[in-house]
């Protein structure tokens, strides 16, 4: 069962959670700028229109009792604030007739104490306009004028827009380049976590190593407990391999009796009947023994368990020849015949490198081999040629091979020959640990196991060690 | 030929003594370590059966008394502990040869004899192999009851082959045990003093050679 039901990942979690707020934030920023600048510009903008009223008032001149206004059509324009836009104005003596401009522009909306100022259509135009009363000295006469300019409010508008956009771009950059920076930031943050992550993925499913510790104290918790974890399921594995082990040992005593006090009677009767029976127990008491033997093997080779500080450099070719001498005898007393050859190493390459492994376990390797090609390779007849190990080197592995002429296997029974307890050939014993035992030695050495049926008959094992790096230092055998 | 065997174990003593006897051996039984102690101090054993599992005194430290004392007797230790620790400790001590429990008594009875062949092969005992014997005093090589004339390098592969009948033997160790330090001898060397052999017995004797690790003297029993 999932322990969140759908989990984001934290890298979205933090994107989120950093990006919305200041998005949010940004936007206010944007609007409360847009509400300030709108009404900076219109007072700017208020100010510029009054000044301009102002200096309408400067070209009203008075002809002949007549009130004339000094401008020509162009010079409206220089009325304008700044130019742009459109320019209406309207002069007219308060409660007289209109001097100059444009009679449409409709009367204030509100009484002219002081300078008002308001918003205002004209022929499809949004206009400002200011309007504003002062008194005229017209000959002798007090009197007052009114004036009213108009703008239209277009060159407002531009400026807020241009304004605005170039807030709103600048915003936009420094927003991609805070969220790209957040994302770094995110990816340096977490790069702790995916180090944990490559490293778990890196390992075998079978290493049960602890992972190292020196983690950001926020992961160590963490560490820790995938640690406890690892370290749980180490011990739940060694318990059940010790007591295979120890049940294996406990029963290597009794069974030795068996078979001895089984072989003794069978040297002591001549009766054909008990001989018969002896036969069949002495057999039944040498397949329980081999079992036996091969289980406690098979207990001690788990990989999960393998230790480091058992590996030294092994010359496997030294492993070779003892393995043989180990085996010689067996193999010729069947009628079989044994061959050695690391010729193949190719003229010029030197000796071959030795590999970093643990010399017991793999003569077992080699051991097993031999016997399993001795008592498999002939089927349901028993075996009469060679069997032929051979070692080689390819390009980066060091392979070592067991080869028969024999009988070959069924190759639809191939993948399941590694597994424990599956035995293909009825006709021989065997306890069907044999290969297991090799597969957890090879896969304990990074090796890698092929098995095959030979193009010319027969069946052959390939081991694939990788070379090391460099040249491992001599180590004194053990075994030797 | 005279063989002590350290057993706790009531049946497979019984059993391995039985096994021994028909071997041609005289035995010796002893069920503890001190006792086992005592006995190898009276001397005169050809062979200790050693079991490492005993009461009183562990086999290990028997063996590491008895080569202190520099007692040179053929040991064959029988253990129901781990090969992966034992095995070592027990070749490091001193003994000669190992078997783990289980073990069948055919075996048990070809390690002994192979052990006190090599052991005597200084002395005067005959070896024997189908149709060959070898008479170690008057250095000379039988076929059917009929000498062969072989030379002295010749005489001493043979000789090596049938004291390791039943093994494999390398042609590094025939090289060490023909070598001297005037005289080296070489892989070559080790090949015609085999063909010649062959050639001079003239007939299939159970000399077998094996590719890329050595020779291997079968011998029927």
């Amino acid at each position: 069962m999932p322990l969140f039901k759908r989990p984001f990942s934290i890298r979205a979690r933090l994107l989120i959670w950093i990006g919305l707020p200041f998005t949010g934030l940004a936007l206010l920023a944007l609007g409360s700028s847009y509400l300030l600048l709108t009404r900076q510009i219109n007072e700017t903008f208020d100010d510029l229109l009054y000044n301009a009223a102002q200096r309408l008032e400067r070209r009203i001149y008075t002809a002949g009792g007549e009130l004339h206004i000094n401008m020509h059509y162009f010079s409206i324009s220089t009325l304008g604030s700044r130019g742009e836009g459109k320019i209406f104005y309207r002069i007219r003596e308060v409660d007289g007739p209109m001097i100059a401009g444009f009679p449409g522009l409709g009367d204030p909306p509100g009484p002219l104490d002081e300078p008002l100022f308001y918003d205002v259509d004209y022929a499809g135009n949004a206009l400002r306009a200011v309007a504003l009363t002062f008194p005229y000295q017209r000959g002798r006469t007090q009197t007052t004028l009114e004036v009213i300019v108009a703008e239209s409010k277009e060159a407002r508008y531009t400026l807020a827009n241009d304004f605005m956009l170039t807030l709103s771009s600048l915003m936009a950059v420094t927003g991609l380049l805070a969220m790209t920076l957040a994302l770094f930031a995110i990816h340096r943050g977490l790069a702790p976590l995916n180090a944990i992550r490559q490293a778990l993925r890196r390992r075998s499913p079978n290493d049960l190593r602890p992972l190292e510790e020196n983690a950001p104290k926020e992961i160590q918790p963490l560490i820790a407990s995938i640690n406890q974890l690892m370290q749980r399921m180490r011990r739940s594995i060694e318990s059940t391999q010790q007591l295979n082990a120890d049940v294996s040992h406990q029963l290597r005593t009794p069974i030795s009796e068996l078979r001895a006090l089984t072989e003794l009677s069978l040297k002591a009767t001549r009766e054909p009947d008990t001989r018969a029976n002896l036969v069949a127990m002495q057999r039944t008491a040498e397949h329980a023994s081999h079992t036996v033997q091969q289980l406690l093997k098979y207990a001690k080779t788990r990989h999960e368990l393998f230790d480091d500080a058992r590996l030294e450099a092994v010359d496997l070719a030294e492993l070779c020849r003892q393995a043989c001498a180990k085996t010689a005898t067996r193999i010729y007393q069947k009628g079989q015949e044994l061959s050695f050859d690391e010729s193949a190493l190719a003229p010029g390459q030197g000796a071959l490198p030795r590999v970093l492994g643990d010399p017991i376990t793999l003569s077992w390797l080699l051991v097993n081999l031999i016997d399993n090609a001795s008592v498999h390779a002939g089927g349901a007849t028993p075996y009469r040629g060679s069997i032929d190990i051979t070692l080689t080197r390819e390009a980066e592995r060091i392979v070592l091979a067991v080869s028969d002429s024999g009988v070959g296997i069924d190759e639809g029974k191939r993948e399941r020959l590694t597994q424990r307890f599956v035995r293909d050939n009825p006709h021989a014993p065997g306890s069907g640990l044999g290969l297991a035992i090799v597969e957890q030695i090879a896969t304990a050495h990074a090796a890698t196991l092929r098995l095959a049926n030979r193009p010319g008959g027969g069946f052959r094992v390939a081991v694939a060690f990788p070379a090391p790096r460099e040249s491992l230092p001599d180590a004194p055998s053990r075994a030797s | 030929m005279k063989a002590l065997i350290v057993e706790d174990n009531d049946n497979l003593a019984r059993s391995i003594a039985t096994t021994l006897a028909q071997a041609g051996f005289r035995i010796e039984m002893a069920n503890d370590g001190l006792a086992a102690d005592h006995a190898l101090t009276q001397g005169g054993f050809d062979l200790l059966v050693l079991d490492l599992g005993l009461p009183e005194l562990d086999g290990i430290s028997l063996l590491r008394r008895l080569r202190q004392r520099h007692d040179t007797v053929a040991v064959l230790i029988i253990s129901a502990r781990d090969s992966l620790d034992q095995r070592i400790l027990g070749l490091e001590e001193g003994a000669d040869d190992y078997l783990c429990k289980p073990f069948s008594l055919d075996e048990v009875a070809a390690r002994a004899r192979a052990l006190v062949r090599r052991a005597k092969h200084f002395g005067g005992d005959t070896l024997q192999c189908g149709p060959l014997e070898f008479l170690p005093d008057a250095r000379e090589l039988r076929l059917d009851g009929a000498p062969v004339t072989l030379h002295r390098r010749e005489l001493e592969v043979i000789e090596y082959l049938m004291i390791n009948q039943n093994r494999l033997v390398s042609k590094d160790q025939i090289i060490q045990r023909l070598s001297t330090l005037d005289e080296p001898v070489t892989y070559a060397a080790v090949e015609t003093y085999v063909s010649r052999i062959r050639k001079k017995i003239g007939r299939e004797f159970g000399l077998k050679t094996v590719r890329g690790l050595g020779y291997y003297l079968d011998c029927k029993k």
